[in-house]
């Protein structure tokens, strides 16, 4: 069976795609067998070409039911669903076809209230703080912000990924540069290990019945 | 890891029964993200569609036209579609049928070498074209057998 993590969560901007892509290319690195799925009506599919994993359009329910049904049969293959802001009743569809179910998060009041209610609606997703900031008086507000309005939901977070310069090339057709090679690399793995699953288990050649 | 998962035609059944699967207002959408579609333009499909088959690709293609994505105004057209020509004015895609483009993926899929990165699609054209210019006498018969 497929690995299926969806990147979920109500706000709009605070880094569904960018991460599911990020997670995506961090784990082909490894020579993972990776899908990027985008449901988002709002935005157009990013192509193939220049990434190590294939991009598909879940925009229609049908279509998104069937590649999924087709996934599901590849033992290797991980699968990255990119939610889209503003659909709470999709996300919550959508998380229980995952294995994991992650809300990315900024540093701002909106975006910490908005998780915490997504982190009440799905009671098995993950918060994952993004752009976090790494200089050392800002980040001790966010970090101070994010325990006081997620108090009682800190077990359920991630560590954070900072700001990544490059990060945006992840959203266009030219596909990552290498610089963002090793954050993307990295938060795969972190993403992995969440999992229960580890390189070694998924890196191999591709399963033929992928493209048969 | 969750044991019990929805399957695919569950999950679709599910989503078409929300009232607005298709989704209602982002909290801070940014505009400028959005990105303008021209009318009657058809992408050429990924590799990765190639998997599917025709059919699902004419839902696909029939239910895209349903909500469209919103335009900003006169923004550069990025991200959806590959772009139409390179720096220096060469042409940089080629549209290919969705069995072409599954021949591509098979051959990324058998080029993997555990441990590396996966090939993309640039560099498994890349190689054919390589390999065919090393090779010219039997690029020049595989190219001949097409036309007959
Ligand atoms: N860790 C990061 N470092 C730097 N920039 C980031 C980071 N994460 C996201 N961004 C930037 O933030 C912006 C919004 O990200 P993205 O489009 O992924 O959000 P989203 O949650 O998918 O939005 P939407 O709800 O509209 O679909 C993008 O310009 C992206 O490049
Ligand atoms: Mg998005």
């Amino acid at each position: 069976m497929a690995t299926i993590i969806v990147l979920a969560g109500d706000k709009g901007g605070s880094g569904k795609t960018t991460s599911s892509h990020a997670i995506a290319h961090g784990l082909a690195m490894y020579g993972v067998y990776a899908f990027h799925i985008s449901t988002d009506p709002r935005r157009e599919i990013l192509p193939s070409e220049n990434r190590r994993y294939a991009t598909l359009d879940g925009r229609d329910p049908k279509t998104l039911g069937g590649i999924i049904d087709r996934l599901q049969a590849m033992d290797r293959a991980i699968v990255l669903i990119d939610g889209g802001g503003g659909r709470p009743d999709v996300d919550r569809v959508l998380s229980n076809v995952a294995d994991l179910t992650i809300l990315p998060f900024m540093q701002s009041q909106t975006d910490l209230r908005v998780a915490k209610a997504d982190l009440d609606r799905l009671p098995e997703a993950v918060g994952l703080p993004n752009r976090w900031p790494t200089q050392k008086w800002a980040r001790e507000v966010a970090d101070r912000e994010l325990a006081e309005e997620l108090r009682g939901y800190i077990d359920r977070l991630m560590s954070p990924v900072p700001e990544i310069n490059g990060y945006v090339s992840l959203l266009r057709d030219t596909g990552a540069v290498p610089k963002i090679n090793p954050s993307c690399k990295q938060l795969g793995l972190r993403v992995l290990e969440r999992l229960g699953l580890s390189v070694f288990s998924l890196a191999t050649e591709a399963p033929e019945s992928a493209i048969a | 890891m969750r044991s019990r998962k929805l399957s695919g035609v569950e999950l679709a059944r599910q989503l078409e029964g929300l009232t607005n699967p298709a989704g209602g207002a982002t909290t801070q959408a940014e505009p400028d993200k959005l990105e303008p579609t021209q009318e009657g333009e058809v992408q050429p499909p990924s590799p990765a569609e190639a998997i599917f088959s025709s059919q699902e690709a004419e839902v696909r293609a029939s239910t895209t036209q349903g909500p469209k994505p919103r335009t900003s105004g006169q923004g550069k057209a990025r991200g959806g579609r590959p772009a139409k020509a390179g720096t220096d004015g060469m042409p940089v895609n080629v549209r290919l049928s969705q069995a072409d483009h599954l021949a591509l993926a098979r051959l990324a899929g058998k080029l993997v070498v555990p441990g590396r990165p996966m090939p993309t699609v640039q560099d498994v054209v890349r190689g054919i074209i390589r390999g065919a210019l090393k090779e010219p006498e039997l690029a020049t018969r595989f190219c001949r057998q097409q036309d007959s």
